[in-house]
């Protein structure tokens, strides 16, 4: 068991009401680390359950769009998670006025991004939690998919799972409606209302609250009906809502002024209101608008933060 | 999908049985011994432990056999869950120096750890210290749950991956029989659909692997107590096939009919049948390897251009 000693914790960087984020570096090596230190009250009811998750799913995951776990360790008081060093998150980037996305940049994100929930997807193992918040840009530009704690791995299909999973503006509509039996569709639409962000730089669908969500969810994209997603009346949370039309093409490229038919087709793919018509990773990898101009940015090219530490 | 897989598959949606029960309290004695005389501090060096908890003159002694069926009782863990224990377990029983000795409750103790790792990392919601502490009738304090949990986790390294093998290896006695009787049915299904289509040739291959599995039916089954033995000598009976639930019982459960033809149970494949051959290959042969090794490289489906 790696002793403390092996890392300095030097900068407080962060904290939450569930962890405590340091910036260090490992003695050896001197290679700089991000240390989420997890508040355990002295472990008075034992090993917080997604400290233990994290640690799992990090373990089992290995590539190079998911953070790297790099140490784990316990203190009498904390419980260390020791990960790769990634100085800042898309969210950042996003709300950073001063920095342009082009559409190749857009691409590129969303081609990392892809790549690591691919990943993650054909593990077996669901996110749970994606936002740009939690896809991390390492200095060399590369993203990473990052905050495993709600993550799960899909057991058998009649296994019940809990519907109260992933930050409410990015809450996929099965989970609105309370399913207990998704799949790894809730983090394809997750990542389809990233892509829709990335594109108009501000959040597609903020709902002020979870029956707002239904409503504003509902109003960009359909109410979900017998007629487009066979079975949704059954839902437990399957409320006779104000029933709005889907949208048409044309009111998608008004609303995605710079997108191409590609990316277009590629998000709608994402955001599919019926969970088993949602394209899965491998089908959107391998989509047109990955291979049509422009390119993906290379990662080191991809615009920087320019703001330091607000 | 491979036989073995298929057995898998089938194995983790059976209700506990006794046998498995049996199981696990002969693999948890396996890990180590036990010596009474000996202050539980001298489980290993290396790593601290509690002084012996203080034994009662009146010994609350539980048997591990009750033990263990009260906490799957109570906690209401499934097949999967216990299956992620014994994997842990058989690691413990590795890493754990050879002349290593344990008190009187060491047993009860590695079996609790391994479990609540188990439901921890595994399940949505999982009891709470106090809960668990509480399902041990007396026998642990909360304290002790804690205390026993995090030294769980430091001998497995914080490693608490459970790879495919790790689960075809630990449960061979179990698979063995299913794998069987799938094998049985598949012939059985050959056998009527020759009938129907006469003209069709015989699968030469189907014939060889049950040549195979007729020579290896020697598979070490479980101990008098494996009630999956009495299962095969019932044939066909897969499909009919209702296992008894002795340690849930308390609860009625439906029927499980098993069925060979419903190959529901693996949505996921049934998903990806659209997907390009080659890529589905490749995401196959990444998985084998990560379950291999647990560490693979990263993967890229799309080629830089």
């Amino acid at each position: 068991m790696p002793l403390p000693l092996n890392y300095t914790l030097d900068q407080k960087v962060g904290e939450g009401t569930y962890a405590v984020v340091y910036l260090g570096k490992q003695t050896l090596t001197g290679r700089q680390i991000a240390v989420k230190q997890i508040k355990t009250g002295g472990f008075k009811d034992g090993l917080d359950m997604s400290a233990l998750r994290e640690v799992k799913y990090l373990q089992e995951l290995r590539h190079e769009n998911i953070i790297e776990l790099v140490d784990v360790y316990a203190t009498p008081e904390n419980l260390n998670l020791v990960l790769e060093f990634l100085p800042y998150d898309l969210e950042m980037l996003i709300r950073d006025r001063e920095v342009i996305f082009t559409p190749g940049d857009v691409k590129s994100w969303m081609l990392m991004f892809l790549r690591g929930l691919h990943h993650c997807h054909r593990n077996g193992i669901l996110h749970r939690d994606l936002k740009p918040n939690n896809l991390l840009i390492s200095p060399s530009g590369s993203l990473k998919i990052a905050d495993f704690g709600l993550a799960r791995s899909l057991g058998l299909p009649d296994e019940r799972l809990t519907s109260n999973v992933v930050t409410r503006w990015y809450r996929a509509p099965e989970l609105l409606f309370g399913s207990i039996h998704y799949t790894e569709a809730v983090d394809v639409w997750a990542a389809g209302i990233i892509f829709a962000e990335l594109m108009l730089r501000t959040p597609y669908l903020p709902g002020a609250d979870d029956a707002d969500q239904l409503i504003v969810t509902f109003k960009a994209l359909g109410t979900p009906t017998e007629s487009n997603w066979p079975g949704v009346s059954n839902l437990p949370l399957y409320d006779s809502i104000e029933v709005f039309s889907q949208p048409s093409r044309q009111e998608l490229r008004n609303r995605f002024l710079a997108a191409t038919e590609a990316a277009l087709d590629m998000m709608s793919q994402m955001v599919e209101l019926d969970p088993s018509k949602r394209n899965d990773t491998t089908g959107l990898l391998l989509q047109k608008y990955f291979v049509e101009f422009p390119l993906p940015t290379e990662p080191e090219l991809l615009p920087k933060r320019t703001k330091k530490e607000t | 999908m491979s036989l073995d897989r298929e057995a898998l598959h089938h194995f983790v949606k059976k209700p506990v049985s006794t046998s498995m029960v049996s199981f696990l309290v002969s693999t948890t004695e396996s890990v180590i011994s036990i010596r009474s005389s000996k202050p539980y501090s001298q489980l290993s060096s290396a790593y601290p432990s509690p002084p012996a908890s203080p034994v009662e003159e009146t010994s609350k002694s539980v048997s591990l056999f009750s033990f263990v069926k009260g906490l799957i009782r109570h906690s209401r863990v499934q097949t999967p869950t216990l299956m992620a224990s014994l994997v842990y377990l058989v690691k413990l029983r590795s890493i754990l120096p050879a002349n290593s000795h344990g008190v009187d409750t060491t047993h009860h103790r590695i079996f609790l750890g391994a479990l609540i790792l188990a439901a921890k990392s595994l399940n949505d919601s999982s009891p709470f210290n106090k809960c668990w502490a509480a399902y041990t009738d007396g026998l642990l304090t909360l304290k002790e749950v804690n205390t026993l949990e995090r030294e769980m986790i430091g001998y497995l390294g914080w490693d608490l991956r459970v790879t495919e093998q790790d689960i075809m290896n630990c449960f061979a006695p179990f698979l063995a029989p299913i794998r069987e009787k799938i094998m049985r049915t598949n012939e059985e299904r050959l056998q009527a659909s020759r009938q129907l289509l006469l003209p069709t040739p015989v699968e030469p291959l189907a014939i060889r692997k049950l040549a195979q599995s007729n020579s290896a039916s020697s598979v070490p089954s479980l101990s008098s107590s494996a009630s999956t033995a009495s299962n095969l000598s019932t044939s066909s009976a897969l499909t009919t096939v209702v296992e008894s639930d002795p340690v849930h019982d308390f609860k009625p459960r439906p029927l499980r009919l098993k069925s060979i033809t419903n190959l529901q149970y693996n949505q996921r494949k049934l998903q990806v049948v659209n997907v390009d051959p080659k890529v589905e290959e490749y995401s196959k042969s990444k998985r084998q390897s990560f379950n291999v090794f647990g560490n693979n490289q990263p993967a890229r489906i799309i080629v830089e251009s």
